[in-house]
């Protein structure tokens, strides 16, 4: 596509001139935006830096999951910084708190790949914010749960298992 | 104004993925990953979680790792007394579980000076204040030092490579003559 190929170009949306940067996901969907946006990511603000043509290359995350990284990245650039306890720093903030729990709807799966982005794409605040998704959702779980939602063998032996719970007896009851 | 929207420009469809990754899809995380999660999950539920397998347990236990995670109470600090023993007090540090070798050893024997009589008297955030005399020449009374010490550091000392013993020194009068690390 030809206006994919102008990386970290120039380009009006709605009348306003903004940089915009094209990135490019491990199976070739190429995605622009805003250098602010995208920024949120250090990893991607290294390669604007360190410069380069035709899209900054992301072979770790597929366009599904990069969607939804920037589609974070979009919202938490947009929000300005607004003199704190004013009323609209705190609609902005509940608006924020609103979109990031919309994001989290999503499946295990969806959320692991998250996680992976985030970490690869170093996106400190989605990162933090997809792992308290996990956490939540697995911190009442039994051994067990956790054993089949991780596909994981139970290799004590019994001897073992015994030991550790009464560990645990000891340190909460 | 930019309306917020991501905008594909093209896309090759998504790569099939591997179907055990599709059923277990939380098992693709690494170590560093599944260390992100579990620091975020209350105390109780990590503790739990020691009992899922052998590589659950030993990334908890981990040294590197348990910097990051939650903690829960380690033990107790208690003294003894007893007419049959010289010295007649003593002090104990004795594990929550009650068993084991103690995390921290009372006889305080990483401080810079030895002293018989250390007194541990306040702790925050893995810092332990403690009190203790020490006879100096010419002064039968002996001194009395405030001294701050890593609360970890005698079970792990890998925790803590950057640790000072910080010690306030004082007078008979209980003023603070001097600060040496």
């Amino acid at each position: 596509m030809a206006a994919a190929d102008s990386c970290d170009g120039i380009s009006t949306s709605g009348g306003g001139w903004e940089k915009t940067v094209t990135l490019v996901s491990s199976d070739d969907a190429r995605f622009e935006v805003r250098e602010a946006a995208a920024s949120l990511s250090q990893t991607v603000r290294r390669m604007i830096r360190a410069g380069g043509d035709g899209g900054i290359p992301l072979p770790k995350v597929d366009a599904r999951t990069l969607s939804t990284v920037l589609e974070y990245c979009n919202k938490h650039a947009a929000v300005p910084a607004p003199a704190p306890e004013s009323s609209s720093a705190e609609a902005a903030a509940v608006d924020l708190e609103w979109f990031d729990k919309e994001l989290m709807h999503v499946d295990l799966a969806t959320l692991c790949s998250l996680i992976r982005a985030a970490d690869y794409l170093e996106v400190a605040g989605l990162l933090d914010l997809t792992c308290k998704t996990v956490a939540d959702m697995i911190k009442s779980k039994t051994a067990e749960e956790i054993r089949q939602m991780f596909g994981i063998q139970n290799d004590f032996t019994p001897e073992e298992e015994e030991q550790l719970s009464r560990e645990n007896a000891g340190v909460f009851e | 104004m930019w309306c917020g929207e991501v905008y594909p420009l093209s896309s090759a469809g998504s790569a099939e993925e591997e179907v055990p990754a599709k059923r277990y899809p939380a098992a693709s995380l690494t170590d560093e990953l599944l260390v992100e999660i579990l620091r975020r999950l209350p105390v109780r539920s990590v503790c739990h979680f020691k009992c899922v397998s052998r590589s659950w347990r030993n990334l908890i236990s981990d040294p590197g790792h348990r910097k990051k995670l939650p903690q829960t109470l380690v033990g107790f600090f208690y003294q003894s007394l007893s007419g049959e023993r010289f010295p007649c007090l003593a002090h104990h540090f004795t594990n929550v579980t009650g068993k084991g070798i103690p995390f921290i050893y009372p006889s305080f024997s990483y401080l810079p000076v030895y002293s018989s009589d250390v007194v541990p008297l306040d702790c925050c955030n893995g810092l332990l204040l403690c009190h203790c005399f020490q006879s100096g020449p010419g002064d039968s009374d002996g001194l009395a030092a405030g001294l701050a010490a890593r609360f970890a550091l005698p079970a792990y000392p890998a925790l803590s490579p950057h640790f000072h013993v910080i010690e306030y020194v004082e007078d008979e009068s209980e003023y603070i003559t001097g600060v040496d690390i």
